[in-house]
């Protein structure tokens, strides 16, 4: 009887700390307040129901994701635009693979910081990772109903760099191959059309 | 090159008749853009 | 009894067709030469394969297909429909070279979406895409907005008789000058004027908006071509979101109306008949219908308190109405948006605004205005026999470029083809909920399809069914093509089978 006693309370004692160990890792690995863009974009809190949506609107989120395309800069501040989509790491030259759509948020951040940026993403570029702090806004009022985070605070998370693309071998030999059957077809047609009848006008 | 309907206008005229009609239709669609923008300032002041 | 076709049909048909797919090669090189200036190897060879493979088809054609005979109306509709099927089928090869597409399907509905100027896509990974795949994919849109077979006309054609069957084929029948030809060449002057000035417009803006200079120009040019053909591509995932700024809307909206017009209308305004723009019954159906659904979603929105002033209401939903209404499809919100911030009311009338559509003979799809306000004046029409004593004759006319009466044909004609744009909406919308998508979403998206707008409320995706790939596909083409000329292939092969 009492040793039964004891093991339910060690088994019970081991699921606490089981749990509390769970929850603190948790913590570090995915602290509560940083959304992926999937997430902010489908930010309702009660589906169906769009007055009572904006779970996400006003609060303060850590995100972060590729700096792609280029940053626009418009006086002291300036747009990024950062992707946190299966692409984020390598893009479809290097190897990623094919996953969806790319998905990411707009950035509205001081621009001084935006100097820390040094690769923005595009054909021959993986941009750098960033990671922003800023407030998240359904619908921004200064910004005409954007959905957008305003950053207060950027930092580098990995640096970006050049993507090479290569032309495979296959690739070279058929659109050669190609070429030389094109080229046969269309001074075949030359020839031939003029024998069956010189006049004809098309 | 294209058969004109006024070929007595010249090129010149034709250009200017062009860039005339591009200003046209721009004022229209955007005088259709500010009647929505009203539009939507009324909406707003009739919820607010 | 059907009659087989002969052998001399298909060595017609073979031979126009092989003519435009050469076109669609010639198209090619423009990307070709973006990818060279940019030193994009891989992309580059991917268009040479691409260019010759349209070449061997063409040239093959033109060898094997040697006639004399000239163009009937049935093979007019056949080559047009025709044209259009092997124009995607080689045209996606960039795409499926690309990587980006992943299979051969995915690559054929953006090649189809390009040309019918829809404006859905299934492109993954764009905002890593080369300049040369981007510059192909907005040309397609631009030439698929004046169509690829006016592109053909333009360059490839002489004969005119044969020519203007053709023409008809692809869903135009405005004749802007007797000599269609000519009216090619005219629609063609009236797009590349707007070409330039468009991209000069948006690309300044561009650059005051803090693009570098090649980007802003690029941008410039393909957010033209998306806005001016109402195709809607763009070349960030962001789509016209990617500014952020309202003189860049409003420049879009311009294009994108301006391109929603008939050529005619254009072409009227342009050789100082400036009135017109106030009299078209499509200009006046199109006003009406955009200022309806604009009231009704300002105000549900406004209630529902989704924007927090004004001016971000009005930004936001006249911008998507209108690019839903002109069918671009270009958007400032993301796609999830319509479904967690508009919600189904937002949803419906949106779609409503695509089904109708933009006006007819122009870059846009839908029901097209003129049926609108053809409709609208036999209902009224209709009531006014009611009321009048019987041996009243009551005629109502409408004005399109010419004042022209209402007759019972043109009035079934115009209710035929609005009666087969519905049936297409409703099949695809009742494919889309058989696969598990709420109704209002799925009728969003195969309206958008059908009307060659595309918006998008989600529901399209690299990963969205196959047969919901599919019926997309023929939505886009049916809408595009306005039925007839792909009705005449399929009654083609039919014939060919069946016939005696």
């Amino acid at each position: 009887m009492r040793i039964r006693t004891l093991l339910m309370v060690l088994v019970a004692a081991v699921f606490f700390v089981a749990a509390s160990v769970s929850a603190a890792v948790a913590q570090v690995a995915f602290p509560p307040n940083n959304p992926s863009s999937t997430e902010l974009v489908n930010h309702m809190n009660v589906p169906g129901d769009i007055t009572k949506g904006l779970f996400w609107n006003g609060k303060t989120v850590t995100f972060h994701g590729e700096a792609i395309g280029e940053v626009m800069v418009r006086g002291d501040y300036a747009w990024v635009h950062l992707n946190d989509d299966a692409y984020m790491e390598k893009n479809v030259e290097e190897g990623a693979k094919l996953a969806g759509y790319n998905s990411g948020m707009a950035v509205w951040v001081p621009a001084a910081l935006t100097k820390a940026i040094d690769t923005y993403g595009d054909y021959k570029h993986e941009g750098s990772i960033v990671e922003i702090t800023g407030t998240f806004n359904a619908a921004c009022k200064e910004h005409g109903g954007d959905m957008d985070i305003h950053a207060t605070s950027l930092k580098v998370l990995r640096v970006g760099h050049v993507v090479d693309d290569p032309v495979p071998a296959w690739k070279a030999a058929l659109a050669a191959g190609l070429m030389l059957l094109a080229g046969g077809l269309f001074w075949l047609e030359r020839r031939t059309r003029n024998r069956i009848n010189p006049n004809r006008g098309v | 090159m294209v058969d004109m309907p006024r070929p007595e206008a010249t090129r010149r005229q034709q250009i200017t008749d062009y860039a005339l009609g591009v200003i046209h239709e721009s004022l229209w669609i955007l005088g259709m853009t500010l009647f929505a923008f009203v539009m939507a300032v009324v909406a707003v002041a009739v919820f607010k | 009894m059907i009659v087989r076709p002969r052998k001399e049909d298909h060595l017609v048909i073979g031979k126009y067709t092989g003519k435009v797919i050469i076109g669609v090669g010639l198209l090619m090189l423009i990307p070709l030469a973006t990818s060279i200036g940019f030193a994009e190897w891989d992309t580059a060879i991917d268009f040479i394969v691409s260019i010759m493979a349209c070449f061997v088809f063409g040239y093959g054609l033109q060898v094997v297909c040697r006639t004399n005979k000239d163009l009937s109306w049935s093979h007019g509709l056949v080559v047009a429909s025709g044209s259009w099927f092997f124009a995607t089928a080689l045209g996606c090869l960039p795409h499926f070279l690309s990587g980006h597409s992943g299979t051969y399907l995915n690559s054929l509905f953006d090649v189809m979406s390009g040309y019918t100027t829809t404006g859905l896509y299934l492109l993954q990974d764009l905002d890593h895409v080369s300049m040369g795949l981007n510059m192909w994919r907005h040309l397609l849109t631009y030439a698929g907005g004046q169509g690829i077979v006016v592109i053909a006309l333009t360059f490839l054609f002489k004969g005119t008789a044969g020519a203007y069957k053709v023409y008809v084929g692809e869903g135009k029948d405005e004749r802007l000058l007797p000599n269609v030809i000519h009216t090619a060449r005219a629609i063609w002057l009236v797009s590349l004027t707007w070409l330039g000035i468009g991209t000069v417009f948006l690309g300044v803006r561009g650059m005051m908006l803090g693009q570098g200079p090649v980007r802003a120009f690029f941008h410039g040019l393909w957010v033209f071509m998306g806005a001016w053909s109402t195709g809607g591509f763009a070349p960030q995932s962001y789509n016209t979101f990617w500014f952020h700024d309202i003189g860049y809307e409003v420049i879009c909206i311009v294009i994108m109306i301006a391109g929603s017009f008939n050529f005619a209308l254009h072409w009227a305004m342009w050789t100082g008949n400036r009135k017109e723009i106030r009299k078209n019954v499509e200009t006046i159906s199109f006003f009406v219908t955009l200022s309806i659904v604009t009231m009704v979603t300002t105000f549900f929105l406004a209630k529902a308190n989704v924007y927090p002033d004004a001016m971000s209401l009005f930004r936001k939903v006249f911008y998507q109405l209108a690019s839903g209404h002109t069918t671009t499809g270009f958007s400032t919100i993301y796609a999830r948006s319509f479904v967690t911030q508009w919600g189904p009311v937002g949803l419906v009338l949106t779609t409503v605004a695509m089904a109708i559509g933009a006006s007819a003979c122009s870059t846009g799809g839908g029901i097209k205005g003129i049926r609108m306000g053809i409709i609208s004046k036999a209902l009224l029409q209709d009531i006014r026999r009611m009321i009048s004593p019987e041996s009243a004759v009551i005629i109502e006319k409408y004005h399109h470029i010419r004042d022209t009466w209402l007759d019972d044909g043109l009035v079934r004609g115009a209710m035929t083809v609005t009666i087969a744009y519905l049936t297409l909406y409703a099949v695809g919308t009742i494919i889309g909920t058989l696969y598990g998508y709420p109704l209002e979403q799925a009728a969003f998206e195969m309206v958008s399809a059908a009307s060659n707008t595309g918006l998008s409320c989600g529901v399209t995706s690299p990963f969205m069914p196959a047969v919901m790939k599919v019926t997309f596909i023929l939505g886009m083409w049916l809408g595009r093509l306005e039925f007839m000329s792909v009705f005449a292939l399929i009654g083609y092969g039919y014939a060919v089978v069946r016939g005696k």
